[in-house]
């Protein structure tokens, strides 16, 4: 029963209670009280679980991974990627390092190579304290999650390394980037940072249990640091190959032993059917439709992939087809998909399909979906408007992609913002809604300076494959707007959610991702968009999630909620400090230019003041010589000029204009190349060790 | 459900109006109760940060060039160090300021230092702790806003709030990031871990708790000695701070002006993975010299700590600064033996031999 639930309950109890005592001790508003009593619940659930955390290391010692201890008795899990270094150097045994300091020898039990999961032994001490497992059928997108494990190598004293986030996405399908890497079926996405040394570690939920195992991220230009997407493989998938792995089996993954395409809208059907396979044994024929797979309805292939890569060969599965109008159902024996495998690990490791239907017919039914987990997750709200009112962005000839990005619906004739870019030149420019229908856009409204545009989405869908209008006799879409109306402003430190489409994760009309920030400040937008300076020098909302990943441009940012308070803009670097830039405008600005009158030839921008009559004088020439040759010495004052007038000196150091750190001479220039005849220009100057403010007028330009 | 009136009841005071919850949109019934307890995180984030802002300055500063990195990684991309403002924590009331070396690196030739009340002063770079990545700055002003410190390393857990504030942006308050304490004792012990996202716009500012107190500064911390290692790392929520046990132990020396170096011994090792580092060379001159320390001997503890790999080594030395004595025991031809030897500065030791240097750990 709803055991969340209850805990919730008693949580929320246990804050409630304790607020007169802390108030007591410390002084501080009874508020806060419930939010050090969910601090210290979350530090006593990291403390706990913590000790089954592994970091696992080569035989040298030199490079590891981690895992996490499933029994007392010393049996853990982790990826297989990580102990194959282990299998290759036979005669020495790996070892485990725990947080209480010790290494224990490590044996590899049994392995899934084409999941990247293996079971290991730590031996050496009586009993381990061991990690509950979890129920990942259970997981929503938004849930609190943690990780743990050894990023980098940084815990000399093998204490694991705990970082904290939600869950971005479930049942994602990762392809391996070549041959060599595995593709991660039904896996759980994540934004807690995950890195290099994390492979094998555990995913926790909130109350300490095991909902997967940490193996994969999407990493960038930015090279092997966390940016925001991590990938677990689902403890549910795990529990299925466990009494294979614990018998000390090489444990395979299963085949149908036919393929399925996507075959129009939520249409899938069998491709190729091999002979003698389970499918053809089974009256399966190319071209019947596959309508169900183990229980779940199969509305794409990808999601087919999903759902049987979670399954071991000889696993008993219910499958329903349709042959020429007809439905027929059956459960088939799974074969077992055909991998290489290095015959040194196939002599080590033998395979015995016994045990998997021994474990078939063990196996209590997993729990269903539904029990009541209210009360935990405050995202419901924001993540219902996350996916009915964006759009996932593809580019490029039908077929193929060559871009990928975010917009967000903001009226019911399917209008959709989102950022300029490359994308939008593409030739066949299209949009997917969260109903998984795509629809081909065309852009109605740019934006040079905000660097913002309008697309207008057809009325009706259209085949993927073909780009033909789909067959079904639909209505004209009516599409939900995102309100900007009610534009809230949110304060520094706000929970926010990004949504959005980074790495084009989300296949088809799997829900796009989330990642969680919060609102981190405000401040003119100072950036660069690779080399050229970023027109727009508004202000931008700061977030402390990562948003310059690919596609994640014209995400919308959303608050607990629900309401829509920005969108993430183009990838930029700061000019302040040299970084990939997290932020996003903020929805005033995106109400400004959905106001504006739409063209898709904006008007050259009005030229300034400065540009129509030159900027304006102020008689200081900086020094260029030596050592100063890039500072903001001045060199000499014109007689009679604003600046002499004002009292500056030859030999002064500006430290400001303006309000504006001049790090370098060249900065100075750019400030006063933006100023008009008439404006005023405020400096500070450093002159020995005194600090002067001096303000002046500046004239016209002199001859 | 009962457990929305219940929430209701601890509802933050400082939480906008309860009606802004579900002001336009169908309430999702339960769901309250964590929308509740996440505003109030929310507002008591703000409240934090609101607390320690007054504290936290704005460095700017003129001229500098790139550091030089030396031995760079070709895999590991060369971070371009800005230009623009950084971060710095008031420490004592008569102004003195803690900032991190890496907002010096470019070595420029005028800081200044602009409190939180707008006031601008000229700032002298006292000392640098290149071990822990202190700097610290004095400004001539009295009655600064000092922060309260979380002293007692015990007081600090995994799993706390931990935020991160900085002026790199320049905006008029600080920014904010919110992430959590990932690991203590890292780096040698010279440094916490935080998974909030750290960068050059917060190295230099203060990582504090949910109440409003210091847990240390943040600053960069990588895998090498390179000056600005570890700011490849900018916001992946892999960062450090440096709390107070290992601030106190430096800024004594700071404040009079005694810059905190990493020191040498003068030693080439055969660093093979899992065994204790051997001696296969000696610069001369070199205090490894001095000390009478022998190409084959084994080094198999340092400052008391059992050394089992070079790895272990470079962890134990790392949080010790030239000039200071390590006990080093030795193992020669079957015989152990404890000698003394001093961290002595790079220009104090003798060139090179044609040997190849030793590895790094890698990792994976």
């Amino acid at each position: 029963m709803p055991q969340l639930c209850v805990t919730a309950i008693v949580g929320v109890l246990v804050a409630w209670l304790t607020v007169p005592a802390i108030t007591a001790a410390a002084q501080e508003t009874p508020d806060l009280g419930a939010v050090l009593a969910e601090e210290q619940a979350r530090v006593e659930v990291i403390a706990a679980a913590s000790r089954s955390v592994v970091c696992i290391l080569d035989p040298g010692g030199t490079a590891g991974g981690s895992g996490v201890i499933i029994a007392p008795d010393g049996y853990g899990l982790t990826n297989f990627h990580v102990v194959a270094e282990i299998l290759k150097a036979e005669g020495e045994p790996g070892c485990g390092a725990l947080s209480d300091g010790q290494r224990y020898p490590l044996e590899v039990i049994g392995i899934d190579p084409t999941g990247d999961v293996a079971m290991f032994r730590l031996t050496g001490r009586d009993s381990f304290d061991a990690a509950e497992l979890g129920d990942s059928n259970l997981l929503r997108v938004g849930d609190s999650v943690w990780a743990a494990g050894n990023p980098f190598m940084l815990a000399e004293d093998y204490t694991p390394t705990v970082t904290a986030g939600i869950i971005s996405g479930l049942h994602r399908y990762q392809y391996g980037a070549d041959a060599r890497t595995l593709v991660y079926t039904d896996c759980i996405q994540v934004d807690a940072s995950i890195n290099p040394g994390n492979s094998g570690g555990p995913l926790f939920d909130a109350q300490g249990r095991v909902i997967g195992i940490n193996g994969r991220a999407s990493f960038q230009r930015r090279g092997r640091v966390n940016v925001g997407l991590a990938y677990a493989i689902s403890i549910n998938q795990i529990r299925r190959f466990m009494p294979g792995l614990r018998a000390g089996l090489l444990v395979e993954h299963a085949s149908l032993g036919a393929t399925v395409m996507d075959s129009g809208y939520r249409r899938v059907v069998f491709d190729r059917v091999l002979a003698n396979s389970p499918a053809a044994q089974a009256g399966i024929r190319t071209g019947d439709r596959l309508i169900a797979f183990a229980d779940q309805t199969v509305y794409s292939a990808n999601q087919f992939g999903n759902l049987l890569g979670a399954f071991p060969a000889a696993w008993p599965v219910s499958v329903v087809w349709e042959h020429e109008g007809q439905q027929s159902s059956q459960v088939i024996e799974l074969d077992r998909l055909a991998v290489r495998a290095d015959p040194a690990l196939r002599k080590r490791f033998p395979t015995d399909e016994e045990v998997t239907r021994q474990a078939a017919r063990e196996m209590a039914a997993p729990a269903k979906a539904g029990v009541d987990l209210s009360g935990t997750n405050p995202w419901a709200e924001a993540l219902h408007r996350a996916q009915r009112h964006t759009v996932k962005l593809y580019g490029g000839r039908i077929g193929t992609q060559v871009g990928y990005g975010t917009g967000v619906i903001v009226s019911p004739e399917g209008e959709v913002v989102t950022v300029l870019s490359l994308l939008l030149e593409a030739t066949h420019l299209r949009a997917v809604t969260h109903d998984g229908h795509v629809y081909r856009c065309e852009v109605v409204h740019r934006d040079d300076r905000r660097q913002l545009a309008l697309l207008k989405m057809a009325s009706r869908p259209e085949d993927p494959d073909t780009a033909a209008p789909l067959r079904t006799q639909m209505q004209p879409a009516v599409w939900e707007p995102f309100p900007v109306g009610d534009a809230a402003s949110p304060a520094v430190g706000d929970w926010v959610l990004v949504a959005g489409n980074p790495f084009k994760v989300a296949d088809g009309e799997e829900p796009v991702s989330v990642s969680r920030g919060v609102i981190a400040g405000r401040a003119p937008l100072l950036a660069d968009r690779g080399t050229q300076p970023h027109p727009y020098q508004g202000e931008v909302l700061l977030l402390d999630t990562v948003t310059s990943n690919p596609g994640t441009p014209g995400s919308a940012v959303i608050d607990l909620a629900g309401r829509w308070v920005g969108l993430v803009g183009e990838v930029v670097t700061s000019r302040l400090t040299h970084t990939d830039l997290n932020y996003a405008y903020p929805i005033e600005e995106v109400a400004a230019f959905l106001r504006d009158p739409r063209t898709t030839n904006p008007p050259a921008a009005s030229r300034s003041a400065a540009e129509e009559r030159g900027p304006g004088y102020h008689g200081i020439r900086l020094s260029s010589i030596g050592y100063r040759r890039q500072l903001p010495f001045v060199r000499s004052v014109a007689e009679g000029s604003p600046a002499h007038q004002a009292g500056v000196r030859a030999d002064d150091l500006i430290i400001s204009a303006n309000g504006v750190a001049v790090p370098q001479a060249r900065v100075f220039a750019e400030v006063c190349d933006r100023l008009a005849p008439g404006d005023g220009l405020s400096l500070v100057i450093k002159r020995g060790e005194e600090l002067i403010s001096l303000t002046m007028t500046l004239t016209e330009p002199q001859p | 459900m009962m457990v929305l009136p219940l929430l209701l009841t601890v509802l933050p005071a400082w939480t906008q109006d309860p009606a802004r919850l579900i002001e336009g949109i169908e309430p999702v019934e339960g769901a309250s109760a964590a929308v509740v307890l996440h505003q109030a995180q929310a507002a008591a984030f703000g409240e934090a940060a609101k607390h320690v802002a007054p504290s936290v300055v704005r460095i700017e500063t003129v001229g500098g060039t790139q550091p030089v990195e030396p031995g760079g990684q070709p895999d590991k991309p060369r971070f371009i160090v800005a230009e623009g403002p950084t971060t710095g924590l008031v420490y004592s009331a008569d102004g003195l300021i803690l900032a991190s070396t890496f907002n010096f690196v470019r070595e420029p030739v005028s800081i200044t230092v602009i409190l939180a009340d707008d006031r601008r002063f000229v700032a002298e770079l006292l000392a640098r702790d290149e071990v822990r990545r202190l700097a610290m700055l004095k400004i001539d002003a009295a009655d600064l806003p000092v922060p309260a410190w979380v002293e007692s390393p015990a007081e600090i857990r995994v799993g706390q709030w931990a935020l991160a504030l900085g002026r790199g942006f320049a905006g008029p308050d600080c920014s904010l990031g919110v992430g959590i304490v990932s690991g203590l004792n890292r780096m040698s012990g010279l440094a916490i871990q935080t998974d909030a996202r750290l960068s050059p716009a917060n190295f230099g500012g203060p990582l504090i708790d949910i109440r409003g107190r210091v847990l240390g500064l943040c600053v960069p911390l990588g895998l090498d000695d390179a000056p600005i290692a570890g700011v490849e790392w900018y916001d992946s929520g892999i960062g450090f701070a440096v709390p107070y046990v290992q601030v106190s132990r430096s800024a004594t020396d700071l404040a009079v002006g005694h810059t905190l170096r990493r020191g040498m011994f003068g030693l080439e090792l055969d660093a093979q993975p899992g065994r204790p580092p051997r001696i296969i060379g000696l610069r001369d001159p070199s205090p490894a010299k001095r000390a009478d320390l022998r190409p084959g001997d084994e080094i198999i503890a340092a400052a008391d700590q059992p050394v089992a790999s070079f790895a272990d080594l470079r962890r134990i030395l790392r949080g010790h600064t030239a000039g200071q004595w390590v006990p080093l025991r030795l193992r020669r031809e079957g015989a152990e033996m404890t000698r003394e030897v001093i961290l002595a500065v790079p220009e104090d030791i003798g060139p090179p031999a044609a040997t190849a240097p030793a590895e790094d750990p890698s990792t994976r």
